[in-house]
């Protein structure tokens, strides 16, 4: 080994004086850079881990299609498939209907669920001795613009229905237990207090990132916060999602389908008359079927088989055999 | 602590010592370079709580004045908003990317009333996207087949229920809560309102020269602002349908910064092609080019300066060579000669 070099007293202080300028400096700069507070994120409430399951003993697998244009009649002959809406909803049962109010667009451009299909069930649930229904949704627009301009507002408060729009107070931070995205998640869950069915309705639709919104899709409206940045990833949020949720029912409305440009569309052309309303306990086989209604196969959108390998349902709907029926 | 204090001049430092030193700040410089990196993407629930605090809030774009004054037979519905890159998925969700991807800047929009029903209104769209490259990129992205002429603009066409049209450098949408003549009238007034309102006269667009004219069907003119044809990296792509007695098929190019980049590019497309099974071979009569059969269409594709280019979707390979051939010579003819 080289002998150390020999220094100087001269040499020594010199060195000694730029060490520690640099220690000074790069010291000084960190102190600049220091945020003695930190990202506060949502303090002082401990995350939720997951939601109420919803589903209904001896209900699974049930799976009905109905054929026709007028949405009320194909409900109808949907549920009747399935075994009535009184197969899910019972006497004082406090229904949450979770519907797709994203933008304040018109029905006629099918970005929203419609609102005929909120009346009608809304109306059935009641039939059937709901004690109470509630219809709300974190939309991506002005909340009360999108109720009040999709017609779901309205529709939901003729058919008797109380309409919960999103406020700061009814989000609570969620965890799903195995989850890599919704960790400590903002989720609206204050109009799930004390409700004991859980429905989803939304229409069949293009989507720009993710190939299709249908009913697992619909379940995005529940997250609060910068949600959008979960379009980066959405197929493992929406498998996420579909394992989060655990509804009652899903409606899926194909009555008109949004084939191009989605999910907002804007022009008439955009849609297709598809004719079909599918309504199940497995969302996962629901958007499995609709997906065909947009000429997509199942292994088009990644979603669905990772929602299967999640355990949220089944991809191949055709062995759950399902009820066809036509108006 | 002793120090050594001697007379003698300090030596240089040994050539291990330096390759030591050397590789210490390197290694330092790759850790630096790896947080800059993480500290790019960080875990959603981060920028979320950072939204709570209000930070990105503030950085929200400020409200717009109104659009434009209700042009006859109209009222204003709903205040103006407008969107940043930031908030536009706020407004159209999971459309943003496909606006984003294309240079855009900001969107108002604002909803005007028919006169005399609550119920009838148009919502205006106006994207500022920068340029008219851009612009024409997300409306020929969007583009509805079988859709009417419009005369608002050059690049404009009308849905049963909404126009939609390039101003200058705005993508612009007015989309109707219903159909009919009343809408009809309505839209036409605001797309007149709009575009006398900023002038932007016909657009600079020079690529339009660039494609051969005989068989161009004119409302085909479009372009892609990112990954076209599914390769990432293929982007500002000019492309266009032509209809001849044998079929249609489709011409496109894109210009890089250099023939080095084009013949890269080119590469890359034929490996992405290869592995969808497609089967490659020299292209008799253009050379340099190569025949692509793919999904039962075929292409040819080549580079030419600067320019990446090619003729697809066509159901005979005869077309796709006949139409590349006539592209190159226009590209050579604008002076793009070397290969």
């Amino acid at each position: 080994m080289r002998p150390a070099d020999p220094l100087n007293r001269r040499e020594f202080l010199r060195r000694a004086a730029g060490a520690g300028l640099g220690i000074a400096l790069a010291g000084g700069l960190s102190g600049l850079a220091f945020d003695p507070e930190g990202p506060a994120g949502l303090p002082r409430e401990e995350a939720k881990t997951g939601l109420p399951d919803f589903s209904l003993p001896g209900t699974a697998g049930r799976l009905a299609i109905a054929r026709g244009a007028e949405r009320r009649e194909t409900l109808g002959l949907a549920l009747r498939a399935l075994g009535g809406i009184e197969s899910f909803v019972r006497p004082g049962d406090r229904v949450l209907i979770k519907v797709n109010a994203a933008f304040a667009s018109p029905p006629i451009l099918s970005a929203t669920t419609h609102p005929d299909l909120v009346f009608e069930l809304v109306r059935l649930c009641f039939a059937a001795g709901a004690a109470a229904v509630v219809v709300t949704d974190n939309p991506i627009n002005d909340p009360a613009s999108c109720f009040a301009l999709s017609g779901i507002g309205p529709a939901a408060r003729r058919a008797g229905a109380a309409l919960v729009l999103p406020s700061e107070g009814l989000f609570t931070p969620v965890s799903l237990a195995g989850g890599s995205l919704i960790r400590n998640w903002p989720v609206l869950t204050g109009p799930l207090a004390g409700v004991t069915r859980l429905i989803g309705v939304a229409p069949v639709k293009d989507h720009h990132r993710s190939g299709a919104s249908m009913t697992l899709k619909n379940w995005y409206g529940l997250l609060g916060g910068r949600r959008n940045l979960f379009h980066q990833d959405v197929h493992r949020l929406i498998a996420e999602l579909a394992v989060l949720v655990r509804p009652t029912l899903v409606v899926l409305d194909g009555t008109t389908a949004m084939m191009t440009n989605g999910p907002t569309g804007g022009s008439l052309s955009d849609l297709r008359e598809t004719r079909t309303l599918i309504a199940g306990t497995d969302p996962v086989a629901v958007d499995a079927c609709g997906a065909e209604l947009l000429g997509k196969r199942p292994e088009d959108l990644p979603f669905l088989g990772a929602a299967e390998r999640a355990g949220a349902g089944t991809v191949d709907f055709r062995r759950l055999a399902p009820a066809e029926v036509s108006a | 602590m002793s120090v050594a204090v001697h007379p003698a001049a300090p030596q240089r430092p040994s050539r291990r010592e330096s390759a030591i030193a050397a590789a210490l700040m390197a290694l330092l410089a790759l850790i630096a370079a790896a947080v800059l990196r993480e500290q790019k993407r960080p875990h959603p629930a981060v920028e979320n709580f950072l939204h709570a605090r209000g930070l990105a809030a503030a950085a929200r774009a400020p409200e717009p004045a109104a659009l434009l004054p209700p042009p006859e037979g109209t009222r204003t519905l709903t205040a103006p908003e407008r969107f940043d890159r930031d908030s536009l998925s706020d407004k159209i969700d999971g459309k943003a990317e496909l606006y984003l991807s294309a240079g855009f800047v900001r969107l108002d929009c604002q909803r005007l009333a028919l006169e005399g029903d609550e119920d009838a209104w148009i919502e205006v769209f106006l994207y500022e996207m920068g340029s008219f490259e851009n612009a024409l990129s997300v409306f020929s992205a969007q583009r509805r087949p079988d859709a009417a002429a419009l005369d608002v603009a050059e690049f404009a066409y009308a849905a049963e229920n909404a126009f939609f049209f390039v101003h200058g450098t705005r993508y612009v949408e007015l989309i109707a809560s219903g159909a009919g003549e009343p809408f009809t009238r309505a839209m036409q007034a605001i797309a007149r309102a709009l575009t006398a309102e900023r002038p932007a006269g016909r657009p600079a667009w020079t690529e339009r020269e660039l494609f051969p004219a005989a068989g161009l069907i004119p409302e085909s003119l479009g372009r892609v602002a990112a990954d076209a044809f599914g390769l990432a990296g293929l982007d500002r792509v000019y492309r266009a349908t032509y209809r001849t007695e044998t079929g249609e098929a489709m011409l496109f190019f894109t210009r890089r910064e250099s023939a080095a980049e084009a013949q890269a590019l080119a590469r890359a497309y034929l490996e992405m092609l290869r592995t969808f099974g497609a089967a490659i071979a020299p292209a008799e009569g253009l050379e340099g080019a190569s025949r692509i059969e793919v999904l039962d269409t075929f292409e040819v594709v080549f580079t030419r300066g600067p320019f990446f280019a090619g003729a697809r979707e066509a159901a005979d390979p005869r077309l796709a060579l006949d139409l590349a051939r006539r592209l190159d010579e226009r590209l050579a003819e604008a002076g793009h000669a070397p290969r």
